[in-house]
C-alpha cells in the first residue's frame, strides 16, 4: 500500500529531469546539424545558398548546366560546395518484380501509417488521462488509460514490422530514388534510428511500469516518462514528415535537385508545418476513434454489467477524444491546402480542380459519416441520465442541420455530362444547386456542421447536470447569443463576401468564419466551467446505453481509415510525375495519377487489412487478461 | 446587480454584448490580412 512519506523522488525531480533534458537535447553539442544550421547563417552562406534556387530560366535560353565538380577529396571545404544534380531516371533503373510496384509499396506505405498514427496518437491522451486520474484521485482514469496503452503496445510492433518492410519494398523496388533521398537527408535517418529505439525503450517502460510508478511522487516520475515519451513520437512524425513534404515541396535543393542547403534548409520547406499540424491532430482522432472500437467490442462482449459500466464509460471517452481532435481539423486540412496553392497554383489545381477534385467530394461523404456517428452517439448517450430530457427537443434541429450541412458538402461543382443533359440543364451548372458546389458554400456548410456537433457535446455534458449559480439565466443568454450570432457571420461572411465580393475576400472571409467557430467551442467551454461550479450532479447510469450506439463507435475508425487512405492518395498524387516534385522525374511504368477506380481498390484493401489486423490486436489484447481455469482433479468414482 | 434579474435586459444585453464582440472581431481579422472594412462591413478600397 502506499505510504505518503516515501519519498522515491522529489516531486519536481521529474520535471527538472526534463527540462534538462529538453535543454541538452537543444544544445549544439549534441545536435550539430542544427547547429551547424545556427552558425552558417551569415548572409553571404544565404546568398550562396539561394542564388541557385533563385536562377529564372528565360523562354529561349539555353537551359541552365550545373557543372560536376570533380571530387577534391583533400578539401573538405570543396567538398561542401560541390552540386550533384538528382539523377535522370530511364525504365531500367526500375526492376521488375512482375507485379505493380507502385501497388506494393502504396500497400505496404499505407499500412505502416496507419499503425505509426495510432501509436504516435495513443499515448498522447493517455498521457493526459493519466495526469487527470492522477490529480482528481479517481483512479478508474489511471486504469482506463492502461488499457488503452495495452492495445497501443501490441500495435507498436506491427508498425515497427510494416515499417522494416516498407524500407525493403522501396531499397528493391525505387533504388535510385531511396539513393537520393539518402543522399538529401543523409545522417538524419541514423536520427531517426536513434529516435526509434528511444522511442522503443520509453514505450516499454512507461507500460511496464505502470505498476511500479503507481502512486506519490513515483507517479511523477512516470508520468515524466510519458512525456518524454510523448516528445520523441512527435518528433518522429515531424521528422518523417519532412522526407513527404520534401518529396512535394523541395527546399534546401536547387533547380536540377543538388543539395545547395543544410539538412534544416531541407526539412522546413514550404509544407512541411502544414503537414505536422493536419497529421499531428488527426492522429489523435484517428486514435480516439481505435481505442473507441476497441470499448464498443468489449461492451458488445462483456459479461456483467460491471464490465458494461467500464467499457461504456471507456467507448464515451474515446469517442469524447476522437470528436474533439477532430473539430480543428478542416481548418488545419484547409490550411495544408491554402500553402499547397501558395506554394504552386498548379499542384492546387490538381488536387482540388481535376480528376482528385470528385474525391474531395467522397471526403464530404466520409465526415459526414463521421459526424453524423458521432453526434448519434452522442445523442444515444444522453439517455444515460434523467437530466437529458431538458435537451433532447433540441436534436432533431441537429440532426436536420447536420443532414442538410451534409448534403450541401457533397454538391458537386462540374458535373461528367453528355450535350443532351448539358442542354437540359441549361448549362454545365445547375442554376440552383450551381452555387452550392463552391468553397463559399461547402465553408458554411463545414462550420455549421462542427457548431452544431459541439452544440451536442455541451448538451450531453449538461445533461447531468442543474446549475445553481445565480447568473444562470445570463449565463444561459450569453451562450444562445453566442450561438446566434457567430452562426449569422457564419453564413454572413460565406454568402457575402464569398458570391458578391472578389476572390480575395473570399478567401479572407474563411477566417472569419473559422474564428467565429472557434470562438464558439472556446466562449462556451470557459463560461460553462464557471456555470458549473456548485451545480447539482444527476446520477448517470453507465452501461445502460442501446448496443446500437456501439455500432456508431465501429463506424468512426471505418470512415477515419478510410478517410486516411483517400486523402493520402490525393496527397501524393499532386506529385504526377515526379518523384520529387519539379526536380526528380519518376520515369517508371506508373509515373501518372493511379485511376480512381484502381485508387478506391487499392485503398478499400489497406483500410480492411487494417481493420482485421486491428481486430487481432483487440482479440491479442483480451487473451493477455484471460485465464484457463485450472484443471479439476479427477476422483476415484469415475472410473470404469 | 438587479439588470440581471431582469429577462427582456438580461436578453437585450448578451446579444448587445456578442454583437459588439463577433463585429470587432470581423473587423479586425480582416484587418490583419491586409483587407480593411468599412464600417457597413463592405470591402474598403
Amino acid at each position: 500500500m502506499y505510504k505518503k512519506k516515501q519519498h522515491i523522488m522529489p516531486k519536481w525531480a521529474g520535471i527538472l529531469l526534463l527540462l534538462a533534458i529538453v535543454g541538452f537535447s537543444f544544445s549544439p553539442h549534441l545536435l550539430p546539424i542544427v547547429a551547424a544550421a545556427d552558425t552558417a547563417m551569415d548572409a553571404q552562406a544565404i546568398a550562396e545558398r539561394i542564388q541557385p534556387v533563385g536562377k529564372v530560366r528565360l523562354l529561349g535560353k539555353p537551359e541552365p548546366v550545373i557543372e560536376e565538380k570533380i571530387p577534391d577529396t583533400l578539401s573538405h571545404e570543396n567538398q561542401e560546395q560541390e552540386l550533384i544534380p538528382a539523377p535522370k531516371l530511364t525504365r531500367s533503373d526500375y526492376p521488375n518484380i512482375g507485379v505493380s510496384s507502385r501497388s506494393v509499396v502504396w500497400l505496404i506505405a499505407q499500412l505502416h501509417l496507419f499503425f505509426a498514427a495510432f501509436v504516435l496518437a495513443v499515448p498522447l491522451f493517455v498521457l493526459v488521462i493519466e495526469l487527470i486520474g492522477f490529480k482528481t484521485g479517481d483512479w478508474r482514469f489511471d486504469d482506463m488509460a492502461h488499457e488503452f496503452m495495452k492495445i497501443s503496445l501490441s500495435a507498436y510492433s506491427i508498425t515497427a514490422l510494416f515499417g522494416g518492410t516498407l524500407a525493403f519494398a522501396l531499397f528493391l523496388l525505387y533504388p535510385q530514388f531511396m539513393a537520393y533521398m539518402m543522399r538529401v537527408f543523409n545522417t538524419q535517418t541514423l536520427i531517426y534510428a536513434a529516435l526509434f529505439f528511444a522511442e522503443s525503450a520509453l514505450l516499454y517502460i512507461y507500460y511496464y511500469g505502470w505498476n511500479a510508478m503507481r502512486y506519490g511522487d513515483a507517479k511523477w516520475v512516470h508520468l515524466t516518462i510519458g512525456l518524454l515519451l510523448n516528445v520523441v513520437g512527435t518528433t518522429l512524425l515531424v521528422v518523417a514528415n519532412s522526407w513527404a513534404s520534401f518529396t512535394m515541396a523541395p527546399s534546401g535543393v536547387n533547380e536540377m535537385g543538388a543539395i545547395t542547403g543544410n539538412i534544416w534548409e531541407i526539412m522546413k520547406g514550404p509544407l512541411w508545418n502544414p503537414l505536422n499540424l493536419h497529421r499531428f491532430i488527426a492522429n489523435i482522432a484517428f486514435g480516439g476513434a481505435i481505442v473507441g472500437a476497441y470499448a464498443a467490442y468489449k461492451f458488445l462482449s462483456a459479461k456483467t454489467q460491471a464490465e458494461k459500466a467500464h467499457y461504456d464509460w471507456m467507448g464515451y471517452t474515446s469517442n469524447f477524444i476522437a470528436i474533439l481532435a477532430f473539430l480543428p481539423l478542416p481548418f488545419a486540412g484547409y490550411w495544408l491546402m491554402a500553402e499547397i496553392y501558395a506554394y504552386s497554383q498548379q499542384m492546387g489545381i490538381t488536387a482540388m480542380g481535376g480528376i482528385l477534385a470528385w474525391l474531395f467530394v467522397v471526403q464530404a461523404v466520409l465526415i459526414g459519416t463521421i459526424l453524423l456517428a458521432g453526434n448519434y452517439y452522442l445523442w444515444s448517450g444522453m439517455s444515460r441520465t434523467q437530466g437529458s430530457e431538458r435537451y433532447t427537443w433540441l436534436i432533431k434541429y441537429i440532426a436536420f442541420v447536420l443532414v442538410v450541412g451534409f448534403l450541401i458538402w457533397v454538391t458537386p461543382h462540374t458535373l461528367i455530362l453528355s450535350p443532351a443533359e448539358v442542354a437540359t440543364l441549361g448549362g454545365s451548372h445547375h442554376h440552383l444547386l450551381g452555387p452550392l458546389g463552391i468553397m463559399p458554400a461547402k465553408n458554411i456548410a463545414v462550420n455549421l456542421m462542427l457548431i452544431f456537433t459541439f452544440l451536442s457535446f455541451q448538451l450531453y455534458r449538461r445533461s447531468d447536470k442543474i446549475i445553481t449559480v445565480p447568473w444562470a439565466k445570463a449565463g444561459n443568454a450569453l451562450i444562445v447569443a453566442i450561438y446566434v450570432v457567430a452562426i449569422v457571420n457564419v453564413i454572413f461572411a460565406g454568402v457575402y463576401y464569398g458570391y458578391f465580393t472578389n476572390t480575395v475576400y473570399k478567401v479572407g472571409s474563411s477566417v472569419i468564419q473559422v474564428m467565429s467557430t472557434l470562438m464558439v467551442i472556446i466562449s462556451c467551454v470557459v463560461i460553462d466551467t464557471f456555470m458549473f461550479k456548485g451545480a447539482k450532479i444527476l446520477p448517470s447510469h453507465w452501461g445502460k446505453v442501446s448496443d446500437r450506439s456501439q455500432y456508431a463507435l465501429f463506424a468512426l475508425p471505418i470512415a477515419f481509415t478510410w478517410l486516411m487512405a483517400l486523402m493520402g492518395y490525393v496527397r501524393s498524387s499532386v506529385r504526377t510525375h515526379w518523384h520529387v516534385y519539379t526536380v526528380m522525374k519518376d520515369n517508371s511504368p506508373e509515373n501518372y495519377i493511379p485511376a480512381i477506380g484502381h485508387a478506391g481498390n487499392m485503398i478499400t484493401i489497406a483500410t480492411l487489412l487494417f481493420l482485421v489486423i486491428i481486430l487481432f490486436i483487440f482479440w491479442l489484447a483480451s487473451l493477455s487478461s484471460t485465464k484457463q481455469a485450472p484443471p479439476v482433479e479427477q476422483t476415484a468414482t469415475g472410473g470404469a | 446587480m438587479t439588470f440581471l434579474q431582469n429577462t427582456i435586459l438580461i436578453w437585450i444585453g448578451a446579444f448587445a454584448l456578442v454583437l459588439l464582440a463577433f463585429y470587432g472581431l470581423d473587423q479586425f481579422i480582416m484587418a490583419v490580412q491586409g483587407l480593411p472594412l468599412n464600417l457597413d462591413m463592405t470591402p474598403a478600397q
